[in-house]
């Protein structure tokens, strides 16, 4: 085997991967290791035995920059083999560069997708399904004719270009929530459902424009797929995605080492080329890998290039969340509390022609900041449903994945166990859902944790790239942002390598995923 | 036997099908030979894509394989997950002039069978069973169009023509591989990608061997974890990514 390439890349994380697809497609050597036996790193879709190897591994981590803590009840009986759990629990925004780069890849027909089935939102009275457009505000039967009018207008203008509107000027600083209240004059539950459950906040300190660019984007994604502005993605979604785009460079010729510890990874002058290029030494691997350039994230470069750059404490923590992987027994079947006594099917509680309750594929359920009485969370609390129409877990079976945004200055104990934080939502979720079997379904297993990502600034990023490092930021926090952010810091670091090597064309834009050789008048304008 | 006219596609049952095997064995060989006898009538090469598909007809039925090859990631031991996944067949080679790669079949179908769908068909295929071969007018290029009839005499030949020359090159005895195969419940054949001796034959009896009736059933009646390719279509609710039409209403793509 030639063990010289033109990129090395660690990690199998969405964005190492695409950018591994999208180098060897162009015809770049690539060699992509991770030291993990799994593909997915920190976005990984893992087997039930894999998370909970996972879990105690981050669970004994000492490295003081990856806090984490993670508590294990209860056993999955089935077997291992057949749940998916994320990660990374994501939705894919319909139009957004992630979907353009699955389908110009090709990985879009390795996996399946399925529609977000629903937004509900928490109120003591059970989960209320929220209206996603005109059309269903119209028939809405909760809304009073003034919120209809208030609510239509406020989203007509968030569809539009509200940029340079009047509404904006001089509120760019203003909160969300209180510009929906103040401007729009929304009743207060109200604007919160279209905060938390619309523009999808998770937090309850954000302003006004990336709100509202957010919501742009959700609602003109609406209609490409279907009612709904999300995908979600089958087999456990960005860990599924990660080894679709991990094969595709693969099949284009890169070279694929998973499970092997990295020794060392140093800079050595490479004569021929006079030039310094990039080392990696391997666990249980004969010779050592070089390459031209290093592409990975800051989580891993700090890891294993600590002493060789001092300059490595440029860096900050960022996106702190406390996340909840919760398996149940049972289908859930309605997201609305079941009572034996009015028997009465709801919108969300779909049925065959044969009268069957059929399971719900995805859902996503809300919790807005204050709703719960018995919850402390600071922000909302977001809740993940994938059902066995997902492909990630048996039949019988249900994933729901919890995340709230953590303060990094949060409380000691909530850092070290965030079950405290995410019980709560837990049994008043459980107590307002039903399975097939019209009851509540019971907890087979929970496993929580705290995610963080790392991050450099700005301008430590650039002193690197001289060094031939090309850093990957990690996918931000928001579930449904992290997809497309990937897809897009991952075109970022393709034309830089293209650049760096010298490939670039004069001027000329490079595409990430050109057309096949065989219609050449395809291209863009 | 291979189909290449434009049959009941609608009736049409899709079957993922793997490769495995040490380098060189022949896999990406096998495939080539496999589906370029339908291309060769049918000229509809798959370019770029990371798997090919190729129809076999069998009987009433229309049977098409999605066959992928592992694109060298078995070579570090990282195949991912997604590559096991749904397949109904896997076809792991040898190279019958190489004792070891036996062994690292082997050792495939253990994984095959911890990893993969427990209802597998799984098949060993014993490549460059030419090499051993005295040279005869068939080797060499061989048509698609009686590639059938070449397997015929082929399943016939091992041992009785072959002269002391060549099968000498012979490193895995065919009682010895026919053997493990039946102890480990494979089906068996020795092929040549290169005279296409086999190759045919390997896939049909895949696909006899392939429960359609169930993968039918199992689509049909909605029941997902069973279907068989697990992409856009593999869900009642599944959504074809490639389909830009924007869908007002109904979330439902069937
Ligand atoms: C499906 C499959 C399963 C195999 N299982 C084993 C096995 O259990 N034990 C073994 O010694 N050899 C196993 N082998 C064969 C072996 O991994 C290599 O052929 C041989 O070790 C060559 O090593 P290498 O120097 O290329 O290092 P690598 O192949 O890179 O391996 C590095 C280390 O990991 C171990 N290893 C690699 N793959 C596996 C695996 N799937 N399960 C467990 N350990 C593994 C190797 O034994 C070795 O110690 C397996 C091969 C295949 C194809
Ligand atoms: N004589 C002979 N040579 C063959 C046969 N099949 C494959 N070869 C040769 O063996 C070599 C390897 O074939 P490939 O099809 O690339 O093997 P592979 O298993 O796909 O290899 P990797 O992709 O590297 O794992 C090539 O030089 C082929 O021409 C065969 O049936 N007979
Ligand atoms: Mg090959």
């Amino acid at each position: 085997m030639d063990t010289h390439f033109h990129a090395l890349v660690l990690g199998t994380g969405i964005t190492e991967s695409i950018a591994a697809a999208a180098l060897s497609k162009a015809g770049l050597k690539v060699v992509h290791v991770d030291v993990n036996h799994y593909y997915g790193a920190n976005e990984a879709s893992l087997t039930s035995e894999e998370l909970l190897k996972w879990i105690e591994t981050i669970s004994t981590d000492t490295d003081s920059l990856s806090e984490a803590s993670a508590s294990v009840f209860g056993e999955l009986s089935h077997s291992p083999r057949s749940y998916s759990l994320s990660l990374s629990p994501s939705v894919i925004v319909s139009t957004g560069p992630l979907i353009s780069s699955l389908i110009g890849s090709g990985v879009s027909r390795y996996g399946g997708f399925n529609l977000l089935g629903n937004i509900s939102v928490y109120s003591a009275a059970g989960f209320k399904s929220v209206p996603g457009s005109k059309e269903e505000i119209f028939k809405s039967k909760e809304l009073s004719l003034m919120d209809k009018r208030r609510l239509m207008r406020f989203l007509t203008f968030a569809g539009g270009d509200f940029e340079n509107s009047p509404e904006i000027q001089g509120r760019e600083n203003m909160h969300f929530l209180r510009f929906l209240v103040d401007v729009f004059s929304l009743e207060r539950r109200l604007a919160s459902a279209l905060a938390y459950a619309l523009a999808l906040c998770i937090s309850d300190t954000e302003l006004v424009i990336p709100a509202l660019t957010r919501l742009k984007r959700y609602l003109r994604a609406a209609g490409r797929y279907g009612p709904s502005p999300f995908l979600v993605g089958q087999y456990g979604g960005m860990g599924e995605l990660a080894q679709g785009f991990c094969r595709v460079a693969a099949v284009s010729g890169g070279t694929y080492i998973l499970g092997h510890d990295i020794f060392s990874i140093d800079m050595i002058s490479n004569e021929a080329k006079s030039a310094v290029i990039h080392r990696l030494k391997l666990d249980s691997l004969p010779r050592d890998l070089t390459a031209d350039i290093i592409i990975s994230s800051p989580d891993i470069l700090l890891k294993y290039k600590k002493s060789s750059t001092d300059k490595f404490d440029e860096c900050s923590t960022v996106g702190l969340q406390a996340c909840c992987i919760l398996v149940v027994d049972g289908s859930i079947t309605s997201i609305q509390k079941f009572d034996s006594t009015e028997r009465t099917i709801d919108e969300a509680h779909t049925e065959n022609s044969l009268g069957h309750s059929r399971s719900i594929d995805s859902a996503l359920l809300v919790f807005p900041p204050g709703e719960l009485p018995s919850g402390t969370a600071q922000g909302p609390v977001h809740v993940l449903l994938n059902g066995e129409g997902t492909l990630s877990c048996p039949r019988g079976r249900s994933i729901l994945y919890f995340s709230t945004a953590l303060d990094t200055n949060a409380p000691y104990d909530i850092k070290t166990n965030p079950e405290i934080l995410i019980r709560p939502y837990i049994t008043a979720t459980l107590s307002m859902i039903c399975t097939a079997e019209f009851v509540s379904p019971k907890e087979l297993f929970s496993g929580f944790y705290l995610k963080s990502q790392h991050s450099f600034s700005a301008s430590f990023q650039e002193s690197l790239k001289e060094y031939g490092i090309v850093v990957c930021s990690s996918p931000p926090a928001h579930f449904a942002e992290r997809g497309d952010a990937a897809a897009v810091n991952a075109e970022g670091i393709y034309r830089e390598v293209l650049k760096r090597l010298g490939r670039a064309g004069s001027g000329s834009e490079t595409e990430l995923w050109p057309p096949l050789p065989m219609e050449p008048d395809d291209a863009d304008p | 036997m291979s189909e290449s006219a434009s049959g009941p596609s609608d009736k049409s049952v899709q079957v993922k099908l793997v490769l495995l095997g040490e380098a060189a064995v022949g896999k990406s060989s096998v495939v080539l030979r496999f589906v370029s006898n339908e291309f060769q009538a049918n000229k509809e090469p798959t370019i770029g894509a990371a798997f090919l598909t190729q129809k076999c007809r069998l009987e009433d039925r229309v049977l098409r394989y999605e066959i992928w090859d592992t694109a060298g990631q078995e070579r570090f031991h990282s195949l991912a997950p997604m590559y096991y996944r749904n397949a109904q067949a896997a076809v792991v080679v040898y190279d019958i002039t190489k004792a070891t790669s036996l062994e690292k079949a082997k050792s495939w179908v253990k994984e095959l069978q911890r990893q993969a769908n427990p209802n597998i068909v799984i098949a060993l295929a014993g490549n460059k069973v030419d090499l051993v071969q005295p040279s005869s007018p068939s080797s060499g290029g061989a048509g698609s169009s009686d590639a059938e009839d070449e397997a015929d005499d082929a399943t016939a030949t091992p041992g009785e023509a072959a002269t002391a020359d060549s099968e000498s090159l012979r490193q895995v005895p065919l009682d010895e591989a026919q053997a493990y195969a039946t102890e480990a419940g494979l089906l068996f054949f020795e092929t040549s990608a290169k005279t296409g001796e086999g190759i045919v034959e390997l896939f049909t009896e895949i696909a006899k061997k392939i429960p359609i009736e169930h993968i039918l059933a199992s689509t049909r009646g909605g029941g997902r974890n069973g279907g068989p390719v697990g992409r856009a279509g593999g869900g009642q609710q599944g959504v074809n990514l490639e389909e830009n039409a924007p869908k007002s209403k109904d979330a439902c793509n069937c």
